[in-house]
């Protein structure tokens, strides 16, 4: 490769190339994130303190801080946190680390592997929830947050990583951090439509 | 009604101001670019979704900070930038590098003009070709209308680098797709 880069000022033919064929692109967001992203943004139109908070520059990079709670997660939940294949918005979360004798969801099934996702969920809970110790070592930690004051609940959540945030709930995650916009972990389950999380929550005291 | 349509800047203060509507104008307006930038560098739809959702909740959050002297796709585009960095560090084994198969746009099928859709699938192998950061590069200039500072800053790069590499990524680009040109 040549030291100097190439002399190239006649963009124009190729972005004129690049802007028409954009139309053929072959995917686009799904009719779910589109749903969440403009109920999320009417949410906080109604309530405009909520978009304000002081600290940050929008300049920062938020680096550092998703990954300090996604170092918290990988170390409280195991490495297959990071290293999990993020599902598709448009299948339910597989029941993973709760049901580990669920077959995959077939797209036929979707709605009975969710009903067993949301059983498992729930007895993962209630049974977590008799052995929660809030002030045991390490229960502060599971509530670090990054630089927009998610915590790794709320990030499971984002993901929605079902066997992720019953992890954390069992680890004494607190259902209600919100996260700066004051947007709680249960309010974000509702947005993602994710109801076998927002069942988890709510038997761990969400509100 | 305006009689013209509203810039960014003016949509994203109505929108802190309450005005849930611009934000729904900002976002079917910069939709497909956010879009494209993220499918095209992160090559794994169902991670593109996530962090599309992402990026737009980030921009509802911090819609009282935006201030206009910043241009708005600047901004939106830093956010995307951010939180693809963390998609590919976080998630790195998931952050598909192997070639995107193309599939069938139900958008356009049978009744799209073969040509075009040639053209299309051609591109996007070329721009699948070239190295991550110059297409970042390039996507941030035509999707974003970043300009070479811009990008510099955005990728936490010097000028002269940010420059090279929209350079070396058109004369590639351009060399691929010279049959097209």
């Amino acid at each position: 490769m040549n030291e100097t880069p190439p002399n190239d000022d006649q963009g124009d033919d190729l972005e004129d190339l690049y802007r028409r064929s954009s139309a053929h692109f072959p995917s686009r967001p799904s009719a779910r994130a589109r749903q969440a992203i403009l109920e999320h943004s009417a949410r906080l139109a109604k309530h405009p303190s909520h978009t304000q908070f002081s600290g940050a520059n929008w300049r920062r990079p938020v680096l550092f801080g998703s990954l300090a709670a996604a170092a918290v997660a990988c170390l409280l939940i195991g490495p297959q946190f990071l290293h999990h294949s993020a599902p598709s918005p448009h299948v339910p979360a597989p029941a993973m680390q709760t049901a580990p004798s669920a077959a995959a969801p077939a797209p036929d099934n979707s709605q009975q592997v969710t009903s067993t996702a949301t059983s498992a969920a729930r007895m993962a809970v209630s049974n977590m929830q008799a052995r929660r110790m809030p002030n045991a070592p390490g229960a502060a930690a599971v509530d670090a947050r990054d630089a927009d004051g998610r915590t790794a609940l709320m990030l499971a959540v984002l993901q929605g990583r079902l066997d992720a945030v019953v992890d954390l709930l069992r680890r004494g995650a607190d259902p209600n951090a919100a996260d700066t916009a004051g947007v709680t972990p249960l309010e974000a389950a509702r947005a993602q439509q994710r109801p076998e999380i927002v069942d988890a929550l709510l038997h761990a005291g969400a509100r | 009604m305006d009689p013209v349509p509203p810039s960014d800047e003016v949509l994203m203060q109505r929108y802190a101001g309450g005005d849930a509507k611009s934000f729904e104008a900002l976002y079917q307006r910069h939709e497909m670019r956010v879009w494209r930038f993220l499918e095209r560098n992160v090559r794994n739809a169902a991670i593109s979704d996530e962090l599309m959702q992402e990026v737009w909740f980030s921009v509802a959050r911090e819609a009282a900070r935006y201030r206009p002297s910043a241009r708005f796709t600047t901004w939106l585009f830093t956010i995307a930038h951010n939180r693809m960095v963390d998609a590919i560090r976080v998630r790195r084994p998931q952050v598909s590098l192997e070639a995107c198969e193309f599939h069938d746009d139900p958008r356009h099928g049978p009744h799209a003009g073969a040509v075009a859709q040639e053209q299309a699938e051609a591109l996007n192998r070329a721009v699948e070709a070239i190295s991550a950061e110059q297409r970042e590069a390039f996507l941030l200039h035509v999707e974003g209308g970043l300009t070479v500072e811009e990008i510099a800053a955005v990728t936490a790069c010097s000028f002269e680098t940010a420059k090279s590499r929209l350079r070396y990524a058109r004369s590639r680009l351009r060399e691929l797709l010279k049959e097209y040109l």
